[in-house]
């Protein structure tokens, strides 16, 4: 295919197929550059991608897992509810928590790699994770007694190494039992270990891999997502929040909407 | 030639999923999907441009003359903004003719689907992502 014929069915597809971003990203679209090659352990930067990445289906769950499983009543996916019957606890604007921020309302993201450790920015509600890079170990006795103790995290305890030039490797444990995995519902104990894999495809190409390893849920790793992330042509975030008050005025607002006939 | 097969390969996948499920941030199960009511003559009450989803307050005359109000959920401000709404695109006092999947209980709620103004503009909200599903 010649480069024009090429560029012209993507500049096509994207004006029909209209993405979730802010006009202004779409405007600045780097759609008809060609990317250059991936800089050296460097992922820095503002990424786009989609509300909801979409997921891989789980292996078995544990007979607990089950259970959290069917004790949430989601807004999204095949058991979905209407506002006026979930418990997902972002209907109140509750925080996401980790792996949730990874995997739903992913629009826009950022990385700054600072000494010591890399910073994830991220768009939605305006949160930032701590990600270690200085060869700290990860906490072993989180919600553990005792007064050295670390206490469980929405977002957990995060480390990251590099893995090879281009692939940056977070993992992350000591979570609290407040959140969710995902829109869906599904759940994660205090126990879960989850591992980031972001491989920088080429200058433009972020590529997110996530992996839950929680044996008191899943009976096997749980390969939850492969999403590619564009590089924002516009390097700043829009401001997306959660407001409390407005997303309880939504939802009673639209109860009636959903109740039986 | 095969980088850019991989790269159109790439930015499809990218457009796409970016795409598809952009308006489904919130449930849309207490809606009908396969209905489609039109409001004609709808006078704006109100209308909330905000997160999570806007919120617009209609008064309808039905087929007897009496108003009834209607209340739709629309999409955020920033899906909206893809479709080329700004804040100012529907405001209280307009009237506007206005298509909508109803609620499955028979309320007066809905999930908007278009908009016609009286200048004959024409407003979508996901329109084009659903017809790309």
């Amino acid at each position: 295919m010649k480069t024009g014929a090429y560029l012209s069915v993507v500049i096509a597809f994207s004006l029909i197929a209209t993405p979730a971003l802010a006009q202004r990203q779409q405007q600045a679209s780097a759609a008809t550059k060609a990317a250059g090659p991936a800089p050296r352990r460097d992922i820095s930067g503002h990424w786009l991608g989609p509300v909801s990445p979409r997921k891989e289906p789980p292996p078995p769950m544990t007979a607990l897992g089950q259970q959290l499983f069917d004790a949430t009543k989601p807004l999204q996916g095949p058991r979905a509810v209407p506002i006026a019957q979930t418990n997902d606890p972002l209907v109140t604007c509750n925080p996401m928590g980790f792996p949730r921020s990874a995997l739903f309302e992913t629009r826009g993201f950022a990385f700054e790699h600072v000494p010591r450790r890399t910073l994830q920015l991220l768009q939605y509600q305006r949160i930032w994770r701590e990600i270690w890079t200085d060869g700290r170990p990860l906490p072993t006795s989180v919600g553990a007694p005792g007064k050295d103790a670390r206490d469980p995290r929405y977002y957990g305890y995060s480390v990251g190494t590099w893995a090879d030039d281009y692939t940056f490797v977070v993992t992350t444990t000591g979570f609290n039992e407040d959140a969710w995995v995902d829109e869906r519902g599904y759940p994660r104990s205090m126990d879960a270990k989850i591992e980031e894999r972001y491989r920088r495809i080429d200058r433009d190409h972020l590529e997110l891999s996530v992996t839950i390893d929680d044996p008191k849920i899943y009976t096997k790793p749980y390969f939850v997502v492969k999403q590619v992330y564009t590089w924002a042509p516009v390097q700043e975030f829009e401001e997306q929040l959660c407001i409390p008050s407005e997303a309880l005025e939504y939802r009673e607002t639209f109860r009636p909407a959903g109740t039986e006939k | 030639m095969r980088t850019r097969i991989v790269a159109f390969a790439i930015t499809m996948t990218v457009v796409t999923l970016t795409a598809a499920p952009g308006f489904a941030h919130h449930s849309d199960v207490a809606y009908d999907q396969a209905k489609r009511t039109t409001l004609k003559d709808a006078k704006v009450i109100s209308y909330a441009w905000r997160n999570p989803h806007g919120i617009m307050v209609l008064d309808v005359k039905d087929e007897t003359g009496e108003v009834v109000r209607w209340t739709l959920e629309t999409g955020s401000p920033s899906s909206l903004m893809t479709d080329g709404w700004t804040k100012n695109s529907v405001v209280a006092g307009d009237v506007i003719t206005v298509d909508a999947n109803p609620a499955r209980n028979g309320t007066k709620f809905g999930r908007l689907l278009r908009v016609t103004k009286a200048d004959g503009t024409v407003l979508t909200w996901g329109e084009r992502n659903r017809a790309s599903q």
